[in-house]
């Protein structure tokens, strides 16, 4: 049977069940939700109004056994930024919503009753709306719990903390993984979209799919080793991030000048030693956790862990780069133990742990903490943020708001989202992704750090404006694209260094679908939905001036390497020219 | 020369995470890199991706 959409009215609690628009059947993921929501959200629409949809859309080949490809999207109108958002996630939400043969799924209008939450109970041609009083006030672990009593325990869960029932721009979506811990919906506010309307967690049945339909299984099979092969051999997706995990890289963007210290000082940090990758997969061999961990069924490259104290309790999973940055080198915590037990924290309350992490950076400017009080930032997340407090507002409502309340001028947001992890003076590529990527700053619209520091795809000079402004379009091409079918964004090494990758990539969607793709083609979606994401935020308000950097970045000079960030209007500009 | 070496991820294993060394004066990246025995490393930062040269 061919995959449906979804569609749910949260004003009177109904749903409907429709076909696909031939326009939207070669679109998934990102491309799916991003079409969606430039077609049916009013650009001007208040994202916690009534007019904005929440959307949720597997990639194409989610579901399959391609390896990589359990991503899920979700889209709507970015409480954050203002703008179009598109954010991806693993655990196991994408495999189970395309093996029910769910398109996607289209969550519009509010509730009436501003009192009840509501839980969604996704089953093959079917949506229940389950009032869910006794689950307000809780956070993530807690709803995990309640639905697994309640449920087959391969059940899918999406769901929101009390940071996201209060609607703050730090709410992401939170997706339950295949071991039961969570990875997210991060960026740009979802959560409080998913708040405003009232919906406490998405559930989606797991005991009633069919596998997903290949047309050309045979073909399918050949193309699936050829892609994990590549996968497998390339040094960065093979070895250094199964071994390291994501932190691999707090060592590599420390010696080029790169990790953004004390909120975006300087370019490396002397205690980068003690939170870099090398020290976490030590502890965890010493404490017995797993180096080596999937979000989703079917990563081969695995670049998660398990994280333990060391009296080997569970702290965190998920333990990503540019958290432990955010709340090391920027925030200035050298405990690694202690940067754990708060990224768990953000876990189960349902925060995006880079911009609460690149929040509490900026809290130092404002005198609310002192740098590297690790304790006190944890009792103002635990305590302060949940329950809602005036100070727990301040920081629930991200860097921007915090700079503008404060009267900073120090403030390293994009479109109003913080930025992360690599330098933007010192990795320029990365720099030209951030000021004109539609989603605010977002390393992975378009991972310039590949070729200005890892060698891969070729090698642009990061110190240098040459070149940049072609690495960022082309990888953000790319990535619309990448991020459409459903696979992790690491695949990028691989694709970019393997001629064997994107072909198999390419011939994989074609076994799915039974079409016939080129590379061309796929290079062609990935325009189209960018420039569509862009056509959107223009018609939204967010115009060539919000396509910049921090002007503090232009005038202040960033040690190791002294530089600036010395592109004009017009050169940023260019990039929009494809 | 003082040269300070430092290696990161799994060049690390069995050998060393940081260690000042004296080289002569013409010593080039590969030259160490052959010397420490490290097998298939990725030249970062090089233009050329040639330790010789970068
Ligand atoms: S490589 Fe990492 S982010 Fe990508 S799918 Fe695997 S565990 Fe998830």
């Amino acid at each position: 049977m061919a995959d449906l959409i979804y569609r749910v009215n949260m004003t009177n609690l109904s749903f409907k069940i429709e076909e696909v628009p031939a326009e939207w059947l070669g679109l998934g993921g990102r491309a799916l939700t991003s079409t969606i929501v430039a077609k049916e959200v009013d650009p001007e629409c208040h994202p916690l109004g009534p007019n904005n949809k929440l959307v949720f859309a597997p990639g194409l080949l989610s579901g399959t056994s391609a390896s990589n490809s359990g991503r899920n999207s979700c889209g709507a109108k970015s409480p954050l930024t203002g703008g179009i958002k598109e954010s991806n996630v693993g655990g196991t939400s994408a495999g189970i919503m395309s093996k029910l043969g769910v398109k996607a799924l289209i969550i519009e209008g509010l509730p009436k009753n501003e009192e009840m939450f509501y839980q969604l109970h996704v089953t093959k041609n079917n949506v229940e709306f389950i009032e869910v009083p006794e689950l307000v006030g809780l956070d993530n672990y807690a709803v995990l719990d309640a639905m697994a009593a309640k449920y087959d325990k391969k059940v899918a869960v999406m769901s929101i903390g009390r940071v996201g029932e209060m609607r703050m721009n730090l709410a992401n979506i939170s997706v339950k993984d295949p071991s039961g811990k969570l990875r997210s919906h991060g960026r740009g506010g979802l959560g409080a979209v998913m708040g405003s309307k009232k919906i406490k967690c998405i559930t989606v049945d797991a005991e009633n799919y069919k596998e997903v339909t290949i047309a050309d299984p045979e073909k399918f099979k050949e193309a699936s080793k050829i892609f994990t092969k590549a996968l497998q051999e390339n040094p960065i997706s093979g070895e250094g991030l199964p071994a390291f995990g994501t932190n691999v890289l707090v060592n590599i963007l420390n010696e080029a000048g790169g990790l953004p210290t004390r909120n975006f000082r300087a370019g490396n940090w002397e205690f980068a030693e003690n939170i870099c990758g090398e020290t976490m997969a030590e502890n965890i061999k010493a404490r017995g956790g797993k180096t080596t961990h999937g979000c989703h069924a079917g990563c081969v490259i695995q670049c998660s862990q398990v994280y333990n104290d060391k009296d080997g309790n569970y702290l965190t999973s998920g333990f990503e780069y540019e958290t432990i940055w955010a709340l090391g080198a920027n925030f200035g915590i050298k405990d690694l133990d202690l940067i754990a037990k708060i990224d768990g924290l953000m876990d189960d309350l349902g925060v995006d742990s880079i911009e609460t992490s690149v929040t509490l950076g900026l809290a130092v400017d404002a005198g609310i903490l002192a740098y590297g009080d690790g304790e006190k930032a944890y009792e103002l997340l635990s305590k302060d943020l949940p329950n809602g407090t005036p100070i727990g507002r301040i920081i629930g409502s991200g860097t921007h708001i915090l700079g503008k309340l404060y009267g900073l001028v120090r403030v390293p947001t994009v479109k109003g989202q913080g930025i992360p992890a690599y330098e933007p003076r010192a990795v320029k590529g990365q720099g030209i992704t951030y000021a004109t990527t539609p989603m605010g700053a977002d390393h992975t619209a378009g991972y310039a750090v590949a070729t200005n520091i890892l060698n891969s795809g070729g090698y642009v000079d990061p110190l240098k404006k040459e070149g940049q402004v072609e690495l960022a379009r082309n990888l953000q091409i790319a990535t619309a694209a990448v991020d459409s079918t459903g696979m992790c964004i690491f695949v990028a090494f691989p694709a970019l260094d393997d001629p064997k990758c994107l072909p198999a990539l390419v011939d994989m969607i074609n076994a799915r679908f039974g079409c016939n793709l080129s590379i061309d083609d796929v290079v062609n979606l990935g325009k189209t939905i960018l420039k569509r994401e862009h056509e959107f935020n223009i018609k939204a308000g967010l115009g060539k001036a919000d396509d910049r950097l921090p002007e503090f970045m232009k005038y202040e000079t960033l040690p190791p390497h002294n530089v600036v960030w010395d592109f004009s209007g017009e050169e940023i500009d260019e990039f929009w020219n494809f | 020369m003082r040269i300070l070496v430092k290696l990161f991820a799994q060049y690390r294993e069995g050998r060393f995470k940081t260690e000042y060394k004296e080289y002569p004066e013409e010593t080039t990246p590969q030259i160490i890199i052959d010397a420490l025995h490290l097998e298939e490393v990725s030249p970062l930062g090089c233009v050329d991706g040639e330790w010789e040269t970068c």
